[in-house]
C-alpha cells in the first residue's frame, strides 16, 4: 500500500429494520431512531440512523483493508456531519493519506468518509492502523 | 435555562459498568450492520469481539446512566483500540466527563470512556461528544 491508494469500499442499504435491529443489538434506544411519531417532530422529520451504526461500516472497511492489523491497532477519528435516513445507500470510502516508518513498523493513516448516493457526506475522519513486520 | 445536566462537573464518573458479550451478541451486532468483514481475520483473531461492538454496548452504559433525553445528537467520535477482548472475556467500561458547555438551546457533553478488561489490560479508549436539547428539565 501507498500513498494516495484508494481503499476498498464498502456500500450499504439502510433501512427502518436495520435501525431497530441495531438499536436492540446496541441498546441505544433513543426514540430519534425508532419512534417515528417522535422524529417527525424533530428537526429531521423522520428517524435516522444511529451514528454509531454508520460508523461502524468504516470499521468494516477497514477491516477488509487492513484484516487483524486493524482490530489490533485502529484508531479513528469521526464527525457526524449529517444524518442517514431510511431507503438510502452509504458509500464508505477512504483513501491513505500518510505512511509513517516505525521501528518495526509502519503507521498508515488514511482519511474516511461515507456519502449518500447523491454525493452528500454523512461522516468525515481519519482512520490509522500500525502494521507490524513479522 | 437550567437542567439536571448542568450539575455535572468535568471528571464526574457517569458510568462504570462491566459486562459480558456472549458469541449470540457478537452475532446480533453483526447481523445488524450487516458485515461480514469478520471472514478477513485469520484464525489469531477467530473468537474476538469487533471493536465497533465494545464500543456501542460501552456507549449503552453512558446512555443509561446519563438518561439521555430523546433527540440527543452523536456529533462526533473516537475511538482507539489498544488491544483485542475475546468472546466471553469481563469487560468494564468507566466513563468521566471531560467538558459540559452548552450553545443556544443545546447541551454539549465530551465523555470519555475506557474499556479494561479483568486483568486490567486497555481493551479500548473513546471520546464522545454529544448534544442533548435542553428542553428536557
Amino acid at each position: 500500500m501507498n500513498e494516495n491508494d484508494q481503499l476498498i469500499i464498502v456500500e450499504k442499504y439502510i433501512t427502518k429494520e436495520k435501525i431497530l435491529e441495531y438499536a436492540n443489538a446496541s441498546g441505544d434506544f433513543n426514540p430519534i431512531h425508532i419512534n417515528n411519531d417522535f422524529a417527525q417532530k424533530s428537526q429531521f422529520g423522520q428517524v435516522i440512523a444511529h451514528g454509531m451504526m454508520i460508523a461502524a461500516s468504516i470499521s468494516e472497511m477497514m477491516t477488509i483493508n487492513f484484516k487483524n492489523d486493524w482490530i489490533k491497532s485502529g484508531k479513528l477519528k469521526l464527525k457526524f456531519k449529517s444524518p442517514v435516513f431510511d431507503k438510502e445507500k452509504i458509500i464508505v470510502s477512504g483513501e491513505i493519506n500518510k505512511i509513517k516508518i516505525l521501528e518495526n513498523g509502519k503507521e498508515i493513516t488514511s482519511s474516511v468518509q461515507v456519502k449518500k448516493e447523491s454525493g452528500e457526506i454523512v461522516i468525515t475522519g481519519n482512520a490509522s492502523v500500525i502494521q507490524n513486520i513479522n | 435555562m437550567t437542567d439536571k445536566y448542568s450539575k455535572l462537573t468535568n471528571g464526574t464518573v457517569i458510568s462504570n459498568e462491566s459486562f459480558i458479550i456472549d458469541e449470540p451478541k457478537v452475532i446480533e451486532y453483526l447481523n445488524s450492520i450487516n458485515d461480514s468483514s469478520n471472514n478477513k481475520l485469520n484464525s489469531s483473531s477467530k473468537n474476538h469481539i469487533p471493536p465497533m461492538c465494545i464500543s456501542a454496548l460501552s456507549l449503552r452504559g453512558v446512555i443509561s446512566k446519563l438518561e439521555i433525553p430523546g433527540g440527543t445528537i452523536h456529533t462526533s467520535q473516537e475511538l482507539e483500540f489498544i488491544n483485542i477482548a475475546t468472546i466471553g472475556e469481563k469487560l468494564s467500561c468507566k466513563a468521566n466527563l471531560v467538558l459540559n458547555s452548552t450553545r443556544g438551546d443545546w447541551r454539549f457533553l465530551t465523555i470519555s470512556m475506557k474499556v479494561t478488561n479483568e486483568n486490567g489490560n486497555t481493551i479500548m479508549l473513546g471520546k464522545s461528544n454529544i448534544m442533548l436539547p435542553m428542553n428536557n428539565k
